[in-house]
């Protein structure tokens, strides 16, 4: 079930990493598609989920994959973060997976895709912190106690899970003890495909909704 | 004076090797590379004749001179896949030389400078549709395979531009392997003679490896570790990809810099991991072979390996 959340996220910029080049490759070019996203980002309302649509991409290289992924994710993980953003990948294929996947286990970093079959995680997760990302997909948004009781631990293990989830950019916390998933934040689930973004009702938490194509 | 280097009939990365031996003992004189006697050459070995004559041409300042193959069919390829073009910016020739014909070469890419990033996106542009006949209907490997392959060419590119601080060429090409894989083979050809893996790699890595820091510790390090010239943690992936993606394909990978090569070698082939004390040359020269795709089930049944 997923319910909306309240102020964990205000803005949902869906943008296509394909605008620039169909084929990324290079370095250069994937600097060049992250200061865009980086752009588009500081233009928005923080905090906000920003969805990289690679439905027009064909060729990634490594290079390009570490530049944009892995190096955006690595900003906006630090602690001296310069805004509360969300990621996840959709429409990424088999071939994208592959050099995702690589570039993120290479940094120690992970990432939520969509595809038609829903949610997956890239990058090298601990088995435990990956049952708690399914248990809280699951729940869509929760408080730290529901949490603990359905998964039959005490609430500070609890709490403790749904932190590092926080600090994996895999769950949006709001205020000290609820937590959403990536897919509540959005509104009404995750979308599958490009055009099939959810309406985003004005009280499923969810401030604004930017197209962020033409930007790139 | 002019000294004579002859080029073998069959120039291919041994016959390279026989170049690479001899080059140097042109030092004092102009060299002349004699290749009136190839009967077959890969794009190895096309890209070792331009890296030869680059050297040569650094080294002596001046010119070598070059003498195209007799056998037409070879000279012919050589127009086809454009050596002449960039054999002209090297060597002197001869007043006649082949020219390539006005429709394009029906392989997978001919003979193209590698400067800037964007000639690797105009390589990765111009294989794409080719790749998908070629990887795809020749060489029977699936749909995905022709993004996999292109990002194993994007990579070996970008290691000239990231690292070789020099000029450096590409080519692929398929060919029919008998004699060693019974078939069609793709082969990506990438050399450059800029400063080497051991050159590249020195200032981050050599104090750690002290006295015993060669080209061949510089080749490991890149290739079976992912080291590179830069402290980012990020850098360094290419080689690994490429090297991960050939061997899924059981393909063979080597790169030769300086005096050592490696290799990720496939069951079809007997060679060593990696050799030391070969002929100094400098830069990188890479190669890549892919043979036809096998699904997974022949695999088990034949004991061969390409998934």
């Amino acid at each position: 079930m997923h319910s909306g959340l309240g102020g964990g996220v205000r803005t949902v910029l869906r943008t296509s990493v394909a605008t620039l080049y169909s084929n990324l490759v290079t370095r250069p070019t994937g600097e060049a598609v992250r200061t865009a996203i980086e752009r588009q980002i500081e233009e928005s309302r923080a905090p906000c989920l920003s969805i990289l649509d690679f439905t027009h991409v064909g060729v990634l290289d490594l290079s390009c994959a570490d530049e944009v992924i892995a190096k955006l994710l690595l900003k906006y993980r630090r602690p001296d973060r310069p805004a509360e953003v969300f990621f996840v990948v959709q429409g990424a294929s088999e071939h994208h997976r592959d050099q995702i996947e690589s570039v993120l286990e290479r940094r120690n970093l992970v990432l939520v895709a969509l595809d038609r079959r829903g949610p997956a995680l890239l990058g090298r997760t601990p088995s435990r912190l990956k049952e708690a990302w399914q248990h809280l997909d699951r729940l869509g948004a929760t408080a730290v106690g529901q949490f603990a009781s359905e998964r039959g631990v005490a609430e500070p293990v609890a709490n403790s899970w749904l932190r590092r989830l926080a600090e994996w950019r895999l769950a949006v916390p709001d205020g000290r003890t609820r937590y959403a998933s990536l897919g509540s934040a959005i509104g009404s689930g995750y979308p599958v495909g490009p055009g099939e973004l959810p309406g985003l009702a004005a009280d499923g938490g969810v401030a604004g909704y930017e197209e962020g194509g033409a930007v790139l | 004076m002019t000294y004579v280097l002859a080029a073998p009939d069959t120039l291919d990365e041994r016959g390279f090797e026989s170049l690479v031996a001899g080059w140097s003992e042109a030092e004092g004189n102009r060299l002349l590379l004699d290749a009136r006697h190839v009967r077959w050459v890969s794009p190895y070995g096309v890209l070792g004749m331009l890296a030869v004559g680059s050297v040569a041409r650094a080294y002596f300042g001046e010119a070598p001179l070059f003498q195209p193959p007799e056998n037409r069919n070879v000279a012919s390829y050589l127009a086809r896949i454009g050596f002449f073009e960039h054999a002209a910016e090297i060597f002197e020739l001869p007043g006649r030389i082949p020219r390539r014909a006005a429709k394009d070469s029906e392989g997978l890419l001919e003979v193209t400078a590698i400067r800037s990033h964007q000639d690797v996106h105009e390589v990765v542009d111009h294989v794409e549709t080719r790749s998908a006949t070629i990887i795809g209907k020749r060489l029977g490997y699936p749909p995905t395979a022709v993004l996999h392959f292109s990002m194993i060419l994007s990579e070996v590119c970008q290691n000239i531009v990231e690292h070789a601080e020099g000029d450096g060429w590409v080519a692929a090409q398929t060919y029919n392997w008998k004699q060693r894989v019974g078939g069609v083979v793709v082969v990506i050809a990438v050399m450059d003679i800029g400063m080497g893996f051991r050159g590249s790699l020195a200032r981050e890595h050599a104090q750690r490896f002290g006295e015993t820091w060669s080209d061949r510790k510089a080749l490991e390090a890149a290739f079976l570790h992912g080291l590179s010239r830069f402290r980012d943690p990020g850098r360094g992936q290419g080689l690994q990809g490429i090297r991960k993606q050939t061997s899924r394909w059981n393909g063979l990978c080597t790169i030769r810099s300086g005096t050592a090569q490696i290799a990720e070698v496939p069951d079809w082939i007997d060679r060593a991991p990696i050799v030391s004390g070969l002929p100094d040359f400098p830069g990188a020269q890479i190669q890549v072979v892919l043979p036809e795709f096998v699904p997974p089930d022949e695999n088990r049944r034949g004991g061969r390996r390409n998934a």
